[in-house]
């Protein structure tokens, strides 16, 4: 959440602030279990703000779960993987917390 | 790998005694059990029957009781299996001599004794009198003046076991044929490869819907023609007319298709295994397939599984599969004899004098190819006789056999064609190595191959060029799942493409990276270029990177010690999936959510956009703030806020759904229509009108027919309301007063609600006021 002082002194702005704007971090209020959800994991924070910025893949985003982990908005999965697929992405699509 | 018989008989063996009379019963067990049996009554009969026939000592005794003849047919049986169909039991009888041809002079005065001795020559009803050989109880003896065909017959299991088989019957064509030109065949691999392509788009479409019968609907045949294209009869009449239904009807045949009440899907892992078979077993069932295919036939394509009431719309079923049975009877014989060429019009005739008594007969007349043999051209001036029949035979029945020597068995690699040498180039054929493999099963055996297995060459430029000639159908086809088809042509040399789409699909689809590079590497004739090994391993690279999970369990909160899941975040984890594990664990105290079922309905919402959540959970609380504003008492929806929601992509579609999902009693039809024009800025037009109204119908139609009146209405809403150009005012008051309408200048307006919209009413001539014609979307 905090920016380096390089950062700030350069203008820069961090992935993190990014992300902020485009998909905020998920803060929920009370203690819940997610079934059937679907996330997004990529290996980058970078990958994260590319897919947030699209609006055709960001429609289907809820929230951050963390820097390289999003939320689906329920009952999108399927839409998802075809947003991603015409964006030109080539998603691993994994069933569970599998490999 | 021994292959069976081609032709061998795959149907269940019934016997059900209790079908004949007792007269039959008591001399079948005057032979079976001795001869007192025939004083028994039925069921002692019966008994006697079930028990010796189950006794393997008296089957030994019984067979060898038989005479030569006799045993010759049970060879029959014993070759093709327990059952045996009458056409092919018939052609096979006379073919080896067990019978003589019967007599045909029925003018001579000596031919009811003739016939007479001739039957008495027949081993086959004897052996059905002894329950030997054993029929279906309806099946009838098809037996006339000029034919004499036996119904089909299954050999007592209890002696199949002591039954050495009839040894192949060998073809001899009556007129040899030297050398052909213009020759060619298909390999295995380019079978496999169609048939994969055609399963392939199957599995893209997932299901599909069928028509009677089950073959694909209209829609499912265009969409394989166009994502397959297989060249057809269309562009070559050499070509199977509609390849691609052909494909599917042999995928359905060798039961590779699950067919349902509505829609259909494409049994993969039963293709795999039909494809991981060596080249002649896959051919076997192509054959056999073929045999038993009613809704796709040769040299016409797709049929309706139906006949027409007036006009025939197809060759009927059964006369069909007793043709082909006979043409591959036919083709068993030459895979048996020395390989040569053969005259198409050679063979088929042949193929009728051998098949005469059964003989290959049903009514069709319009053929993709039609060989236009000279005899069938002539087939008016025969007079009475063989040759006549022969003659219309060879313009008729034998067209169809030559479209299926010619066109559907090369289409399959089993057949090569070819053009005769000499002045006229006669069209002719013979078998492939998988042709005389498969017809020639079992005796004929697959020459063991030198093991290479190299192929293909890959090129820099990612093109993989595949040589089909030395590739079986389950490497062409394991190469298809990661490189894409760039070539159309039926040639034994093809294209394919690493794309980064297509690697992506073998992965998906279980393949490895490793995989896909050991399969290159071991079948490529040169070595892998270092840039393809390379962008192979950044594509795969790039899916590694980003991961759809699916159906995962998500805990928000604190876990405690004994639950065991990865942090994603220092207070989101990534549980283990299985839902009896958390039950088990007991989140008790925990908001459960499940994302596949339907949230609560928890906000409260007016007209105006105003919304109340009864719940904070993170999905609804995240939603809102996706759509709405934070207030003092809750969230306000504003074009604003949801300007915000459509930048971030959100459609008016998804919008409203949103709002369906959780807003209790749904949305009001207000706020519904404010969303969409926050979202797509739907306009309406708002001005100042002249109107007019008139209450009598027949000054209604009359001003709306009206010349005079037409060019000054600038529209109508039905039925009294007439709109008035502004600059008209004046001269439509002059023309109704000097037609002597009392003219009102106070208007009593309805409600609104009342006012009605019968645009039927009004003439098409003029502009009307239309209901709206976007049908509002259910919540």
């Amino acid at each position: 959440m905090s920016r380096s002082a390089g950062e700030e002194q350069g203008g820069m702005r961090s992935s993190t602030d990014i992300l902020d704007s485009l998909l905020p971090l998920l803060q929920p209020e009370g203690r819940e279990l997610h079934l059937n959800a679907a996330i997004v994991e990529v290996a980058e924070p970078a990958q994260l703000v590319e897919l947030a910025a699209n609006p055709r893949i960001r429609r289907f985003l809820m929230a951050r779960l963390s820097e390289t982990v999003a939320l689906v908005d329920p009952g999108h999965a399927g839409e998802i993987e075809a947003a991603l697929l015409a964006a030109g992405h080539t998603p691993k699509v994994l069933t569970g917390d599998g490999e | 790998m021994k292959l069976g018989h081609v032709l061998e008989s795959s149907l269940p063996v019934k016997i059900d005694l209790h079908l004949y009379g007792s007269t039959e019963l008591k001399r079948a067990a005057r032979f079976w059990a001795g001869k007192e049996a025939y004083y028994f009554a039925k069921e002692k009969c019966l008994a006697a029957l079930t028990r010796t026939m189950a006794d393997g000592d008296i089957a030994r005794r019984v067979l060898a009781g038989l005479t030569e003849k006799e045993r010759q047919v049970l060879g029959i049986f014993a070759r093709y299996g327990p059952t045996v169909s009458g056409g092919l039991l018939t052609a096979e009888l006379y073919t080896r001599g067990i019978i003589p041809p019967p007599p045909k002079n029925l003018a001579s005065d000596s031919y009811y004794q003739a016939q007479r001795e001739w039957r008495d020559r027949d081993p086959v009803p004897g052996l059905r009198e002894k329950l030997i050989l054993v029929s279906s109880y309806y099946d009838s003896y098809y037996s006339s003046y000029d034919r004499h065909r036996y119904p089909q017959l299954t050999l007592h299991p209890t002696l199949a076991q002591g039954v050495a088989p009839a040894p192949p019957i060998t073809w001899h064509a009556s007129h040899a044929c030297a050398e052909a030109v213009s020759t060619g065949h298909r390999s295995s691999a380019q079978v496999g490869l169609d048939l994969w392509r055609v399963a392939e788009v199957l599995r893209s479409m997932g299901t599909w819907q069928t028509v009677k019968g089950d073959s694909p609907a209209k829609a499912a045949r265009a969409r394989l023609r166009k994502e397959v294209g297989l060249r057809d009869a269309e562009k070559d009449p050499m070509s199977p007319p509609d390849a691609e239904s052909f494909y599917y009807e042999l995928l359905h045949s060798m039961d590779l298709l699950k067919i349902g009440d509505k829609r259909s899907w494409i049994h993969q892992e039963a293709l795999e295994r039909h494809l991981q078979q060596p080249p002649a077993g896959q051919a076997r069932q192509w054959v056999r397939a073929w045999l038993h295919m009613p809704l796709w036939q040769d040299g016409i394509g797709v049929v309706p599984d139906r006949d027409g009431q007036y006009d025939s719309v197809r060759i009927e079923p059964s006369g069909l599969a007793n043709a082909r049975e006979l043409l591959a009877w036919a083709l068993c014989g030459v895979a048996h004899a020395p390989s040569c060429w053969l005259h198409l019009e050679t063979f088929l005739r042949d193929l009728w004098q051998k098949t005469r008594e059964t003989e290959i007969n049903f009514y069709w007349w319009n053929y993709s190819w039609d060989p236009e043999f000279e005899m069938g051209k002539k087939r008016e001036q025969y007079p009475a006789g063989d040759q006549r029949m022969l003659a219309f035979w060879l313009a008729a029945e034998a067209v169809w056999a030559a479209n299926a020597v010619m066109v559907t068995l090369p289409t399959l690699g089993l057949v090569e064609r070819g053009q005769a040498t000499g002045k006229d180039a006669h069209p002719c054929f013979r078998l492939t190595e998988l042709g005389r493999v498969v017809f020639g099963a079992p005796e004929v055996e697959a020459a063991p191959k030198p093991v290479d297995g190299r192929f293909l060459t890959v090129q820099p430029n990612l093109e993989v060029v595949a040589y089909l000639d030395s590739a079986d159908a389950r490497q062409v086809c394991t190469l298809s799942r990661f490189a894409a088809s760039a070539s159309r042509a039926d040639s034994p040399v093809q294209t394919f493409e690493l794309r980064r789409d297509s690697l992506y699909r073998a992965l998906e689809s279980g393949m490895t990276l490793k995989e896909v590079r050991a399969f290159l590497a071991e079948h490529g004739k040169t070595e892998l270029p270092a840039n393809v090994e390379r962008i192979l391993s950044e594509w795969a690279g790039r899916r590694e990177s980003l991961v759809l999970r699916t159906k995962t369990v998500l805990a928000l909160g604190p876990l405690d010690s004994q639950t065991r899941g990865r942090a994603l975040n220092n207070n989101v984890f990534l549980l283990p999936s299985s839902t009896a594990k958390i039950v088990a664990l007991g989140f008790s105290g925990w908001t459960i959510l499940d994302h596949e079922g339907k949230p609560e309905r928890t906000w409260t919402t007016d007209e105006l956009g105003s919304v109340v959540p009864d719940s904070r959970t993170s999905i609804s609380q995240l939603r809102l703030a996706r759509i709405a504003d934070r207030t003092t008492t809750g969230w306000q929806i504003t074009a604003q806020s949801l300007g915000r929601a459509r930048q971030s992509g959100m459609t008016s579609e998804q919008i409203l759904a949103w709002l369906g999902d959780h807003v209790k009693g749904g949305v009001p039809p207000l706020l519904e229509v404010a969303v969409r024009n926050w979202t797509s800025r739907q306009g309406v037009q708002l001005r100042q009108v002249q109107m007019l109204r008139i209450l009598q119908p027949q000054a209604q139609q009359a001003l709306l027919h009206s010349p005079t009146f037409r060019p000054l209405l600038a529209g109508h809403i039905p039925p009294e309301w007439f709109l008035i150009h502004d600059d008209h005012l004046s001269e439509v008051r002059r023309l109704l007063e000097t037609l002597g309408f009392a003219i009102a200048e106070s208007m009593d307006a309805p409600l609104v609600g009342a006012i009605q919209n019968p645009a039927k009413d009004s003439s098409p001539a003029l502009p009307r006021i239309k209901p709206d014609r976007k049908r509002r979307r259910e919540p």
